[in-house]
């Protein structure tokens, strides 16, 4: 958890007695290395010092939330969703009709000449389908987190929960509803693309997280602060807009003048179009901006984790 | 043997009115970023809720954590178990801990109870292996068997507290944590909690409890940490530590009625005028003060030849009363009726048996009621007195609101027998 301290079975001495640290000092002791019901027993040290002076201990305390939280998350995961589809006759029949309705509105306007976009190396449908649903999945990956502390409010006040199976129950819920998305991505392709790549929608499905970690460091970065100050999830929220059409989402966007530090710049744009070529073309639109990206959301989502594993036992009182 | 529970000088703060206060979030997670870590100075409407905590516990060890509402507890007991931060000193505790400190935390309500077990013991670190392997065993033990597949909107809070309590227990933790939840449920589980608690403080379990139960506290905890705004006022033997806090709960008592009598006095001055009918005195039965058919009432009570309002279990109390007919009468009889604070009726002492004032039928009448053994437990009581012409009120509401104090010895319900108790050898 998120004391100062936490101590694993793994640094208990081979003679059966236990190297444990208090206030950073390591001593031995001959207590039992077990609980009572058979798990390692740890000794938790909480204190008023800030965690961030003993940097190791979070890190490992972080190590052990994320390989730790799998099967919480899940039943957390199972639990929302469950819950969410109590009432509901058709279930998750919802989540898949949602993207599909949109791809087929988008085929009509296409068909009857509505929407006349111009050249872009795939039908139109296809183009403006994968364009919002991985948007979406951007989308989503920023604002679910927003609100995870929030939400789980009577959970953080009365059970201890580490802040890794929050962000992991988070993560299982994003990938759960891309599943749907990535799904009817993969029905247009084949009724609408002239050749279906079947390597190229592979590697795009393998490359999909990628899409979400674009979007959840941002997210998880912003949680605590938005738990304090709703204001920041707003912000986020229109924020989130006008970069929807700085972003090759619906149409394409020149690569001259003022559109190339913008398309440059966006956090996003060089992921979903490279996510989009892939799948479509089997081909990389742009390589170079994917990787560059990729890395920034990487590092932007481990200084997001610190924050947010530092933060919960402090919001903890006050959400 | 090494303690497996130290708190040493811990404390901890929070805002009145922490929706006006946004930034102290922000300021104070700033700070911990920053590795400046908690403060104890008290910001625009802070206040300490726990306040320099110091205590240790042994494995096997019980301990009760009493006070009034608001006192602390269950802050205390959520800094233990690691929910919140303190804002000054340490606590380390060494081994499993499981909490049980709200119902509902961690159910969801549309799922079912077996769902709900699945989850919570996830939630408190239990495979779903482990958890089918004591699955049987919960379930049997919280008696919901029948209900078990029922979503959990369905339980009542009782039947919650069932099911939370025995996946907690089943979990087999070093320590366990219980706050004042059980109370909702039925009285057969409540002892069958307690019967559970006694089987695991056997089996070595560290338990710390939170209950205003002080019965529950004696029978259970070896030791007791009383809070009162924060602050450790006792820490020790749970039966003293218990009679001193219902001591303190019989001053505090004492005091407030004489405020409320004060400003009963100083509210009659300033207005000058009779006492009016009051609503509040209606839970005690029907009231009659009108005043039109007697006069200059007066009611004392007497202990050791003293006048008082505080009397103590099991004093001799006289009750002195006289008032005066403004009309004749043919059938007079005074009732003393006895009540709770809280409009519970306890006992009545009529002049209809033996017909005592029946031969009174104008001018004053004067009385004096004598109980050799006033055995009713510390708490508030009101005095009610109905004054008959046959079946009509001539007068009828609170004459007297008096305290009863304890006298050092533990008691539960209503009264405290007087009894001579001899234990035979064989």
């Amino acid at each position: 958890m998120w004391g100062v301290t936490q101590v694993a079975a793994w640094t208990r001495p081979a003679n059966g007695r236990r190297t444990v640290r208090e206030k950073g000092r390591n001593t031995v002791t001959d207590a039992p290395a077990q609980s009572r019901n058979g798990m390692a027993k740890h000794l938790y040290v909480y204190s008023a010092e800030a965690q961030t002076r003993h940097l190791t201990d979070v890190f490992r305390a972080m190590f052990h939330g994320f390989v730790n939280a799998r099967y919480i998350a899940y039943r957390l995961f199972v639990k929302d969703l469950r819950s969410e589809y109590a009432h509901s006759a058709f279930g998750m029949v919802w989540d898949f009709l949602d993207p599909l309705v949109l791809a087929l509105v988008f085929y009509a306007l296409m068909n009857i000449r509505v929407i006349n976009p111009g050249e872009m190396g795939m039908p139109y449908a296809v183009y403006v389908v994968f364009g919002a649903m991985l948007y979406q999945t951007f989308m989503e990956s920023v604002t679910m987190p927003l609100e995870i502390v929030r939400k789980s409010r009577n959970l953080l006040t009365h059970l201890k929960v580490s802040p890794e199976v929050l962000m992991t129950s988070v993560f299982f819920r994003i990938v759960f509803n891309s599943l749907f998305r990535i799904m009817v991505m993969l029905l247009v392709s084949l009724f609408l693309l002239p050749t279906f790549h079947v390597v190229g929608f592979l590697k795009f499905t393998v490359l999909f997280p990628a899409i979400i970690a674009a979007g959840l460091p941002v997210g998880i970065l912003l949680a605590p602060f938005n738990t304090i100050y709703s204001d920041v999830g707003r912000v986020t929220r229109i924020i989130l807009n006008p970069i929807r059409y700085a972003t090759p989402v619906m149409y394409t966007l020149p690569h001259e003048g003022i559109w190339v530090p913008i398309l440059t710049y966006n956090p996003v744009a060089a992921i979903l179009t490279s996510l989009r070529s892939l799948a479509t073309l089997n081909t990389w639109e742009d390589p170079r901006g994917f990787a560059v990206w990729l890395l920034i959301h990487l590092g932007l989502f481990c200084a997001g984790w610190f924050i947010f594993h530092i933060s919960i036992p402090v919001l903890a009182e006050k959400v | 043997m090494k303690p497996i529970i130290i708190a040493e000088n811990v404390s901890k703060k929070y805002s009145r009115n922490a929706n006006a206060h946004l930034s102290y979030g922000l300021f104070d997670l700033v700070r911990e970023l920053a590795g400046r870590g908690g403060s104890l100075e008290l910001r625009k409407d802070e206040f300490f809720a726990v306040n320099d905590v110091s205590f240790h516990m042994y494995p096997g060890d019980t301990l009760a954590l009493i006070g009034r509402n608001g006192s602390g507890k269950t802050t205390l007991l959520k800094m233990l178990n690691g929910l919140i931060k303190p804002d000054a000193g340490t606590i380390m505790v060494e081994g499993l801990m499981q909490a049980l400190i709200n119902l509902g935390a961690g159910f969801n309500m549309n799922l079912s109870g077996r769902e709900n077990v699945f989850n919570l013991a996830a939630l408190y670190g239990f495979s779903r292996v482990q958890t089918s392997v004591i699955l049987d065993e919960i379930i049997d033990f919280s008696g919901l068997e029948e209900f078990i597949d029922s979503p959990v909107y369905s339980y009542s809070k009782g039947m919650q507290a069932r099911l939370g309590f025995s996946v907690v227990v089943h979990l087999r933790p070093d320590i366990l944590l219980i706050d004042e939840i059980l109370s909702v449920g039925d009285f057969a589980f409540q002892n069958k909690c307690f019967t559970k608690m006694h089987e695991l403080k056997k089996n070595g379990v560290t338990i710390v409890l939170v209950s205003h139960s002080h019965t529950h506290v004696v029978q259970l905890c070896d030791n007791a940490l009383w809070i009162n705004r924060g602050r450790l006022t006792k820490l020790g033997v749970a039966k003293e530590v218990v009679q001193d806090y219902l001591n303190f709960l019989d001053q505090e008592e004492v005091a407030q009625a004489a405020k409320a009598r004060q400003l009963k006095r100083d509210a009659a001055q300033a207005t000058d005028a009779p006492p009016a009918k009051s609503a509040a005195n209606e839970i005690y039965g029907p009231v009659y003060n009108e005043m039109d058919k007697v006069e200059d009432l007066r009611v004392e009570f007497f202990v050791h030849g003293r006048p008082t309002d505080h009397l103590q279990v099991h004093d001799e109390l006289t009750i002195r009363y006289s008032f005066r007919l403004r009309q004749p009468v043919t059938d007079l009889n005074v009732s003393l009726v006895f009540a709770r604070k809280d409009g519970l009726r306890l006992t009545t002492i009529s002049t209809l048996n033996d017909d005592l004032l029946k031969h009174i039928h104008e001018g004053v009448v004067r009385c004096e009621v004598r109980i050799p053994d006033f055995h009713f437990n510390p708490g508030s009581y009101v005095l009610v007195m109905p004054i008959h012409e046959g079946k009509s009120y001539l007068y009828r509401d609170v004459v007297k609101e008096f305290v009863v104090r304890g006298d050092g010895r533990l008691t539960w319900q209503l009264t405290d027998l007087t009894y001579n108790y001899t234990v035979l050898e064989e």
